[in-house]
């Protein structure tokens, strides 16, 4: 048992030396993997929001879903879908959709922005700014332009 | 000779130079001015002639009254043949004599009164657009200031003649002029152009509605309404509580010198006042408060993508209250601050979350450490045990 001793000692050290070495390679290893992987597992990245499936819409229906920290206005048409940035031009109020205009409103001052963006009425200087709309396996996808 | 004169008569001088008079006549020089002036000018560019404006012999020509000036300007300007290709309107004169101006001049010869060339110009006029015109949003405040910052000039129709000063120092004034926000008012935009005139008392809420057409329709459903619809001048709208010309920036501090002009004996007002402007600066505290977190958070890496989308929906809710408040009814200001609170709330126990996990993952780098410092004294040990 006495002789057997040392041995053991510097199997377990070797052990231990050995299972350190693979934590430490693993640790430069996973960096890469993940920058391998990243589109697969991640999804297309962050700018890019899912609003629903297509069948959760019905005509002039809307959505604010958000495309990373920007609140985005989704809204079907007779003509498909369309994404406006729900940021009010004028003073930065969350716009909403007038369901008796057709048209998109901001609560603060009474803004008023046709189907196509534009400031059609109050305050508001500047058109909203348009996002992207990708039907995907009928789900409604809104990505940043 | 007045100042119209001498402007009319240099005018004529200038119909000399384009009928080609002598190089060595004395008018000449004041001509080469003129022609100078009119060269790059809207007239120019739209082909007119001297002689389309100076139809007498200039050698016998004498200088108009404004009168004259204005139904000179109104021959083509007037003309919807003329005008049409332009797109410019024609009733400019029919408009000007409905104004203070147009009416002291056809009613009563007042020659002091601003005419079409006192504010356009003469030989150098230009297109509104252009930056360097006189009627140009951003200069078209000076242009009105030459006569009605003119204290001798406006004592004489007893007006005030600081209205300019005091315009400039407005936030009106810093938008147009600072920031070159040229949908922000000027002069002509509440009292008009070709037909202006101060708006009355009652009209004053209509010319201040055309933009903030919000905060008149929350107006008109609050009981100051009412006692501005009941007349005799005592409320005079939008004017009472903010001003005219000096228009500042409204922020709650309004309240405390605007309420109490009204009233100062009223104390069930007062805690009406009172109680709009806590809820106000309540809702605004609490999102200056949560937007230093969020961006503290954000400059410290944190994910705060969800927090800056809360605070949208803060400011949303802070400006809403804003203009809300012109109806003056609680019933409708406590659940707007209510939810602007609980926004905050859920805004700050999210970054707390944050800044919680933070804290965990920096802890975790202790285990790191260890792992580290351990594997150097494994490797030590090793080192030890073959140099035995």
């Amino acid at each position: 048992m006495n002789a057997q001793q040392p041995v053991s000692r510097q199997k377990f050290l070797d052990v231990l030396i050995g299972v350190g070495l693979a934590a430490w390679a693993a640790a430069f290893v996973a960096p890469v993997l993940t920058y391998v992987w990243p589109s697969q597992r991640r999804g297309p990245g962050t700018q890019t929001a899912s609003a629903g499936k297509v069948n959760e819409f019905v005509e002039w229906q809307t959505k604010v879903v958000a495309v990373g920290s920007h609140p985005v206005i989704v809204v079907r048409t007779p003509q498909g879908f369309r994404a406006y940035s729900a940021i009010c031009t004028h003073l930065g109020c969350i716009v909403g959709w007038d369901v008796v205009r057709h048209q998109i409103a901001c609560p603060c001052h009474a803004g008023y922005f046709d189907i196509n963006g534009r400031p059609v009425a109050g305050p508001p200087p500047r058109p909203l700014a348009e996002y992207g709309i990708a039907v995907v396996k009928g789900e409604v996808l809104v990505k940043s332009t | 000779m007045n100042a119209a004169r001498r402007i009319m008569l240099a005018g004529a001088l200038c119909w000399s130079a384009a009928t080609a008079f002598a190089a060595d006549t004395p008018w000449t020089d004041k001509c080469t001015e003129q022609t100078r002036l009119f060269t790059g000018s809207a007239h120019q560019a739209a082909g007119l002639k001297c002689e389309d404006c100076h139809t007498a012999d200039p050698k016998t020509q004498t200088a108009k009254d404004k009168q004259t000036i204005a139904e000179s300007c109104a021959k083509c300007h007037a003309d919807v043949r003329k005008m049409n290709p332009y797109g410019l309107p024609t009733d400019q004169l029919e408009s000007y004599k409905t104004s203070k101006h147009g009416e002291a001049l056809f009613s009563k010869g007042d020659q002091r009164v601003a005419v079409c060339t006192d504010c356009h110009g003469t030989h150098d006029i230009l297109k509104v657009r252009s930056p360097e015109a006189r009627t140009h949003p951003s200069n078209i405040t000076d242009t009105c200031g030459r006569c009605h910052s003119n204290e001798k000039l406006m004592s004489q129709y007893k007006l005030p003649s600081d209205v300019v000063a005091k315009y400039k120092t407005s936030y009106h004034a810093h938008l147009v002029l600072k920031k070159g926000d040229f949908s922000a008012p000027t002069c002509v935009t509440c009292h008009g152009n070709h037909g202006a005139m101060p708006p009355g008392t009652k009209e004053v809420g209509q010319v201040c509605g055309k933009c903030h057409v919000r905060q008149r329709e929350l107006f008109e459903k609050s009981p100051h309404a009412e006692a501005a619809a009941a007349g005799a001048g005592l409320f005079s709208e939008c004017v009472s509580c903010h001003g005219n010309h000096a228009i500042q920036k409204a922020s709650p501090e309004l309240f405390q010198t605007s309420c109490i002009q009204c009233h100062a004996k009223d104390p069930k007002q007062l805690a009406v006042r009172t109680a709009t402007v806590g809820l106000i600066r309540a809702a605004m505290y609490g999102y200056s408060q949560a937007t230093t977190q969020v961006q503290a958070a954000t400059i410290r890496g944190l994910p705060t993508d969800d927090d800056q989308l809360l605070l949208q929906e803060v400011k949303t809710q802070v400006t809403q209250l804003e203009a809300l408040q012109h109806t003056l009814a609680m019933e409708q200001l406590k659940p707007i601050a209510a939810h602007a609170d609980d926004l905050v709330r859920q805004t700050q126990a999210d970054i707390a979350g944050l800044e919680k996990l933070e804290w965990w993952k920096r802890r975790g780098l202790i285990p790191v450490w260890a792992f580290l410092l351990s594997m150097a004294a494994l490797f030590w040990a090793k080192r030890k045990q073959l140099e035995s």
